[in-house]
């Protein structure tokens, strides 16, 4: 609680000093960067830093011995750190006015519908919003119920049923055959879509009835024909940040094609890192790095959706994830021995009732994405497009399946980061 | 404003009358399956409930150990995976019948085992408007649970939609005869917990109690209500230890028997009934096979018809 005050309090000071004292507002800024970062580096990176360290000295066989700290990662961190940073960018660079009300900009901060796992909102799109008299709109309404309905679907359905499935299977990954760990790695590719993308519609559904206008967060990902797009679709107010923040600055696709692949390296193996302290989350950040130099390079990025392309697609950010999910490195590489080395031909299912649910659910969210990219509808206006009837049956639809097929796990994927 | 509060209206009833009809058609569907563990196995333990001789109730460790054609003819076997006490408690509720035996299987962990809320009972609450012990039963101790089943009575079903359609199409008339579950390891279960045995250390065949040991209060309290519904009705309740490959140290041992002793409940400690390590007897770590359970199932049946209860008790 105390970090979240801290954040608060340094960047609403230093925004207001930006804009007063524009000879010194590079060295604001920096104060603003430099604090944050440090807070993240400490509470989130630290034992990370210190392990890996001692880790690198004891290849060249010095064994040290250094404490690290015993630090409980204080929730949702990385969120509301990269929100006040990019408020004082913002303002920094002109683009937004440094707000007085500190009540906004405490709300703004700590506004509990994406605290604890985002979307990381703009204080230009928020601010305006909590300083603005609010009126009451029917079809947000409408639209935010549908959405709220369709997350909560998505994420105590789909997602927690896959983790029920999947989770013995990352646990110990040596003990079960090829096809199990196979089918373990492409639904965990949905697992983590759905929990997160579940989380989202849920926060962003809630911000609308109360009469804000989040961003949007997921547009489909998993119907992208290629990396580049793939990212033009997940976790977009990460990827924007990223974009806008990082990638531009350092030079993006100005300055010739070798700067623009350390560009965009240097942006995905952070954005690895931004997930998590761990070794796996760079390497996978490194993977999309590589990936994405690969398709500018040969340019096998198609203008139009392919479905061969797709597919394809999907299996190689599956197979990416297998570091993102695993344990360890160590995991990571005997889920990879054991899909490369098959050996077996049944999966082991466990739970027959959690499967069939897992396949269920699957399919009710398939048919929703499917008809959402179809028709090129949004999830946040789907609701006011379809007619009052058809409405109020796809609610209750929604609510008696969630009703009936809830998992009763209760983790987040996205809140430990 | 107005077009939304209508809006909420029709949404909250719509979902309501829904709920009705999806529950009512479930419901439906339901009594007519007596196979599955999620529902078709408590409606057959209804059916047969009042008027056998001796109930086995327990967790998986109680359906795949206790086999009953050794016990006697008139004996069900009313073991469900991941059920515990609470489960064993909200079925005990529901009894008749007299001077029936009671064998309940229950572990050493459970008992000091501070986490547990006894949420595995749940999966009975469909049966609460069917039953008024029950109904009872569950108002006590689960009343947020019981009142959002009161609103959205499809919340009883949870996890048991799917299942209960399938075995209501493809029932093939076949009922439970004894509710035994003997396990027959395949080859590639086998070759798993081989696996898991050689990458396993001796933590592993511990179970992690914490100490000091303190008795688990609403466990505590299942056992009483247990215990109370067995004098009520001149049942002999046995509690049993079942056989395991995870130990515990003697002190969990020792402050088990004692907490029994003291209740006045008789108890048996079979977790080390297998001196010699064959794994042709187990399956997994806490599970026997079909053969281990025979082996096992023989030697228990033998002593309690031994014992005498009264002279135990008293």
């Amino acid at each position: 609680m105390s970090i979240i005050v801290f954040s608060t309090v340094v960047d609403y000071i230093l925004g207001l000093q930006i804009e007063k004292q524009a000879h010194r507002k590079k060295l604001f800024l920096k104060i603003s960067i430099f604090t944050n970062l440090c807070l993240l580096g400490v509470f989130k990176y630290f034992n990370f830093f210190i392990d890996s360290w001692v880790d690198l000295w004891s290849i060249f066989g010095y064994e040290m011995s250094v404490s690290t700290l015993n630090i409980i990662l204080p929730v949702g961190i990385s969120f509301y750190t990269f929100q006040t940073m990019s408020y004082t960018i913002d303002v920094y660079r002109g683009d937004i006015k440094a707000t007085k009300d500190f009540l906004a900009f405490a709300t703004f901060v700590s506004f509990f519908p994406q605290l604890v796992a985002g979307p990381i909102e703009r204080a230009s799109n928020l601010i305006p919003q909590l300083t603005s008299k609010r009126v009451w709109n029917h079809q947000k309404f409408k639209d935010a119920i549908l959405q709220i309905a369709v997350g909560f679907f998505r994420k105590v359905v789909v997602a927690d049923s896959i983790g029920a499935f999947i989770d013995h299977v990352y646990n110990a990954p040596d003990i079960y055959n090829s096809p199990t760990i196979f089918v373990a790695v492409i639904l965990y590719s949905f697992q983590v879509y759905f929990d997160f993308s579940g989380y989202s519609d849920i926060a962003i559904g809630t911000a609308r009835i109360l009469g804000f206008d989040f961003k949007r967060n997921f547009n489909l990902p998993y119907f992208s024909s290629s990396i580049s797009e793939f990212w033009r679709r997940w976790h977009l107010s990460l990827s924007r940040w990223l974009r806008d923040y990082l990638y531009i600055p350092m030079g993006g696709n100005r300055r010739g094609d070798l700067i623009q692949y350390r560009n965009i390296l240097v942006t995905l193996l952070l954005a690895g890192l931004w997930h998590g302290s761990s070794w796996n989350f760079v390497i996978w950040g490194g993977i999309h790095g590589l990936l994405l130099c690969f398709e500018k390079r040969t340019g096998l990025i198609p203008k139009n959706f392919k479905l061969g392309n797709c597919i394809v697609i999907f299996l190689i950010l599956s197979l990416s994830r297998i570091f993102f999910r695993s344990l360890d490195i160590g995991d990571s590489f005997v889920i990879i021995q054991k899909l490369v080395n098959w050996q077996g031909t049944v999966v082991d299912i466990r739970n027959i009732s959690i499967f069939a649910t897992v396949l269920y659910g699957l399919l009710i969210t398939f048919i929703i994405d499917t008809f959402l990219f179809v028709s090129k509808i949004d999830l946040e206006e789907l609701g006011s497009k379809i007619k009052d009837f058809g409405y109020v049956a796809l609610v209750c639809f929604l609510t008696i399946n969630i009703v009936l097929f809830f998992s009763s796990s209760n983790t987040f994927i996205y809140f430990q980061f | 404003m107005r077009q939304s509060i209508i809006l909420t209206i029709s949404l909250i009833t719509s979902i309501f009358l829904v709920d009705r009809g999806a529950f009512v058609l479930i419901n439906k569907m339901e009594n007519r399956v007596y196979q599955g563990d999620s529902v078709g196995k408590i409606n057959y333990f209804n059916s047969i409930k009042d008027s056998v001789n001796t109930l086995i109730l327990g967790s998986s460790r109680a359906a795949h150990h206790f086999d009953p054609d050794f016990f006697e003819k008139s004996c069900f076997n009313m073991g469900v995976d991941g059920k515990k006490i609470a489960y064993v408690t909200a079925l005990v509720s529901t009894l008749k019948k007299a001077n029936q035996n009671i064998i309940v299987q229950i572990d050493h962990d459970l008992l000091f085992d501070s986490s547990y809320k006894g949420e595995d009972a749940l999966s009975l609450l469909h049966k609460s408007f069917e039953n008024k012990n029950l109904s009872i039963f569950f108002k006590e101790n689960y009343q947020k649970q019981f009142l959002i089943s009161r609103f959205l009575k499809c919340y009883t079903y949870n996890g048991k939609f799917l299942g209960t359609s399938y075995r209501f199409v493809f029932d093939d008339g076949k009922r439970r005869s004894t509710g035994y579950e003997p396990l027959f390891p395949t080859k590639s279960q086998k070759e798993i917990f081989q696996k898991i045995l050689v990458r396993s250390d001796s933590s592993d065949f511990y179970y992690n109690i914490k100490k000091p040991l303190s008795v688990n209060k609403k466990t505590e309290e299942f056992i009483d209500i247990i215990q109370a519904k067995s004098k009520e009705l001149g049942s002999n309740l046995i509690f049993v230890t079942s056989p395991s490959l995870k130990k515990v140290d003697e002190e969990t041992k020792v402050q088990t028997a004692q907490f029994f002793k003291e209740k006045g409940l008789f108890y048996l400690d079979d977790s080390e009934f297998f001196k010699e390590e064959n794994l042709e007897y187990w399956k997994d770590f806490t599970h026997l096979s079909e053969k281990g359970a025979s082996l096992y199932s023989k030697s228990l049946s033998r002593r309690i018809n031994n014992i005498n209860f009264h002279a135990l008790i008293n």
